[in-house]
């Protein structure tokens, strides 16, 4: 043990927390089920902790243990998901490993997002990945659930837009779902007001999409006062929405007339009369 | 809100925010302190940046705490608002966050002018807000030390009078001038009584409506650096500052600051000497240097206190984290008159820096010194003793002013004798 800290305290450091043995085994993240997957990664049996433990934090220079972390600070559904065969780890944990994340060392780089992917990616009850607005717009053709999670354009948009699929307590319809992928590096810090106004939809998305395209292209003194009044309003609706003086709809119809109304060359007289149309 | 109330600003903050009685006054102050536009001032011919103002007043007003440094002390927070990102620090000119029209609120420190900013919406502009800086007791600071709202003397607050204090209870505004008087050997002279004393306001007499002398009480702020680069220096800086509030008499009341990261209180203002002292002890190094941050806040709470007063700043190293620049701390400095003493590690900061606190120090009537070693520290701090516990208070009815401009004022002795005179060199008037 001594020998092992010395070797690989890096590895330890960062990932040892879930280390743990019952009954002479190692407790590995998916159970029992995915020994065999474990034993194949590691390259040892994990009937034999220190062996198994020995073999784990020397592999591929730490990477298999930042793997095995990531997945043991998973919840049960998710451990079982990914250590479903030896073929689904193993392809995982070639997607982990050659990422920018752990590709030139296990050291955490500035921006890390994997493991929260392991841990988060929506799950039906079946187990199965749930795909906000269906799957086929998030994947090509026929791929399983497995080939589309590895060929995601933005995995960090999948799993916030299912986390506030999750927190509206509706799911989003196929155009929504299409809406929000798009646009997720531009909209991303919108999300917890969109948690503010569940009732948000098509329409919605759809007059914001409108509302950014415009504003792009305007000149910046017009595009920062327009931008000013917008996110004024917006931020208004979601204070009205936390003091319960604005209810879900009447939230809804203030963010379409915001965007909406801002789009005209009289968008302050537009923004102030947003204002006076809002129930109270 | 049609309908519900004729006042669209009443709504706002009644029946959309539904602000309880201290957030409405709060939301209130922040929207005077930041001149936003009333929404029911606008007309039809309104212009946009007043339009804006007046929205984003609102959203100012219901999250962010008007005690705080930057809302309370730049007035131009809410205009200067970047609400489309004006670039991302750590990506290229081509990415698209340059270009997002929809990035979270992020506070943009700058020490030095035009100073910090906000930019981006208002996503997480709460923990924004939380970080612009606490700015101690929430007090009439715009009347106190903008400049045209003057650095006169206030009427001390109820519970707070001491005999001496009096005549400074009998006239509504008065201009406080602490004066310090030595010999030609250097010495101080204690024992002069008031018709000693001559003030110029821009070269003109004005009556001495109210004095004291060197016996009275005196209010002591120590805003001490105790950043990182400080480590080796702390146990000498503490026993400086021990010495120093030892000295202090029964009546004489300390507060203790610590620059660490930001303006911590240790102490507020105390008559237990044993409690400012372990307020000292209790220091550690860490964090890095808002020096004009902290001058503004000490400034600003000792600026409520009656009778005569000082604040002695130590600090080692440049400015690195305010949110207000060093325009705005000597302008508050040099509005508010109190003596700063300022002891700054000489080896460590810029010649710039030096005099730039030697400025705010000479005028405001206090002292600067630039020690290079411990032992120089340690006499500068004693020198900084002798003259805070030798001085005269005087104050007088400022005659009435046309505009805000920087009125000098000159004291002088009927009979000089060779004395030397040491006051603040001008206030602002009302």
């Amino acid at each position: 043990m001594r020998a092992l800290a010395a070797q690989y305290s890096d590895v330890l450091w960062l990932y040892s927390d879930k280390f743990s043995v019952s009954s002479g085994a190692v407790e590995v993240p998916g159970g029992v089920e995915a020994e065999t997957a474990w034993a194949k990664l590691a390259a040892a049996n994990p009937h034999d902790p220190p062996a198994f433990f020995r073999a784990l934090l020397a592999s591929d220079r730490g990477r298999v243990a930042a793997f095995y972390s990531a997945l043991a600070h998973a919840d049960a559904a998710h451990q079982r998901f990914f250590t479903k065969t030896q073929a689904r780890a193993k392809r995982f944990y070639t997607w982990y490993r050659n990422s920018d994340e752990l590709r030139d060392g296990i050291g955490r780089p500035a921006r890390v997002w994997r493991p929260d992917f392991f841990q988060n990616v929506p799950l039906d009850d079946q187990d199965n990945v749930r795909f906000p607005g269906g799957k086929a717009i998030w994947a090509k053709g026929s791929m399983s659930d497995e080939e589309a999670l590895l060929h995601l354009n933005s995995p960090e948009a999948l799993i916030a837009i299912a986390q506030l699929e999750k927190k509206r307590g509706a799911p989003f319809d196929q155009v929504s779902a299409k809406l929000l992928a798009r646009h997720f590096n531009e909209w991303h810090a919108l999300f917890p007001y969109f948690e503010e106004i569940p009732s948000m939809g098509r329409g919605e998305l759809e007059a914001l999409e409108a509302f950014s395209q415009a504003v792009a292209g305007y000149p910046g003194p017009r595009q920062n006062m327009v931008m000013g009044e917008w996110h004024s309003l917006v931020a208004l609706i979601v204070l009205g929405r936390k003091a319960r003086s604005l209810d879900d709809a009447a939230g809804v119809l203030a963010f379409r007339h915001a965007c909406e109304g801002l789009l005209k060359d009289d968008y302050s007289a537009r923004a102030v009369a947003v204002l006076r149309r809002w129930p109270a | 809100m049609a309908g519900v109330s004729p006042n669209l600003d009443d709504a706002v903050a009644g029946g959309l925010l539904r602000l309880d009685v201290p957030r409405r006054a709060a939301f209130e102050r922040v929207r005077e302190l930041q001149g936003a536009p009333r929404l029911e001032a606008l007309g039809t011919s309104s212009q946009p940046a007043d339009t804006l103002a007046a929205l984003a007043g609102l959203v100012y007003g219901a999250v962010v705490n008007p005690e705080s440094l930057l809302i309370s002390e730049v007035p131009t927070v809410i205009r200067r608002h970047q609400y489309v990102s004006d670039g991302c620090e750590t990506c290229g000119a081509a990415s698209p966050e340059k270009l997002n029209l929809f990035t979270a609120a992020k506070l943009r420190q700058s020490a030095v002018a035009p100073g910090s900013h906000i930019t981006g919406g208002f996503m997480h502009f709460d923990q924004v807000a939380t970080n612009l800086v606490h700015g101690g007791q929430f007090r009439d600071v715009t009347a106190d030390f903008l400049p045209g709202a003057g650095n006169s003397a206030k009427i001390p607050h109820a519970g707070e009078a001491t005999s001496s204090e009096a005549d400074f209870r009998t006239t509504a505004r008065l201009v406080q001038v602490f004066a310090t008087i030595t010999d030609n050997r250097g010495r101080y002279v204690d024992d002069l009584p008031a018709d000693s004393f001559t003030i110029l306001d821009n070269g003109k007499p004005v009556r001495i409506a109210a004095f004291e002398n060197g016996t009275s009480e005196i209010s002591c702020t120590l805003l001490l650096d105790t950043t990182e680069s400080m480590r080796a220096s702390l146990p000498a800086l503490k026993k400086a500052a021990l010495k120093l509030i030892k000295g202090l008499r029964p009546n004489d009341s300390a507060a203790v600051y610590a620059l660490k990261g930001g303006i911590t209180e240790l102490q507020s203002f105390t008559t237990d000497k044993n409690a400012a002292a372990g307020a000292v002890l209790q220091t550690e190094p860490g964090g890095m240097t808002a020096l004009h941050d902290g001058l503004v806040r000490t400034v600003r709470d000792i600026g409520g206190r009656a009778g005569k007063k000082a604040i002695v700043v130590f600090t080692d190293g440049e400015d690195n984290i305010s949110l207000l620049p060093g325009e705005t701390a000597s302008l508050r400095a040099k509005t508010a008159g109190v003596p700063i003493y300022i002891v700054a590690k000489g080896s460590e900061l810029h010649d710039e820096t030096l005099q730039q606190l030697a400025a705010i120090s000479r005028t405001t009537g206090g002292m600067s010194f630039a020690p290079h070693s411990t032992s120089e520290m340690l006499s500068a701090f004693e020198k900084v003793y002798q003259d805070v516990m030798h001085g005269y208070l005087l104050a007088f009815q400022p005659p009435e002013a046309e505009g805000h401009t920087w009125h000098t004022i000159a004291v002088v002795l009927k009979s000089p004798k060779g004395r030397k005179v040491r006051a603040r060199d001008g206030y602002y008037p009302e």
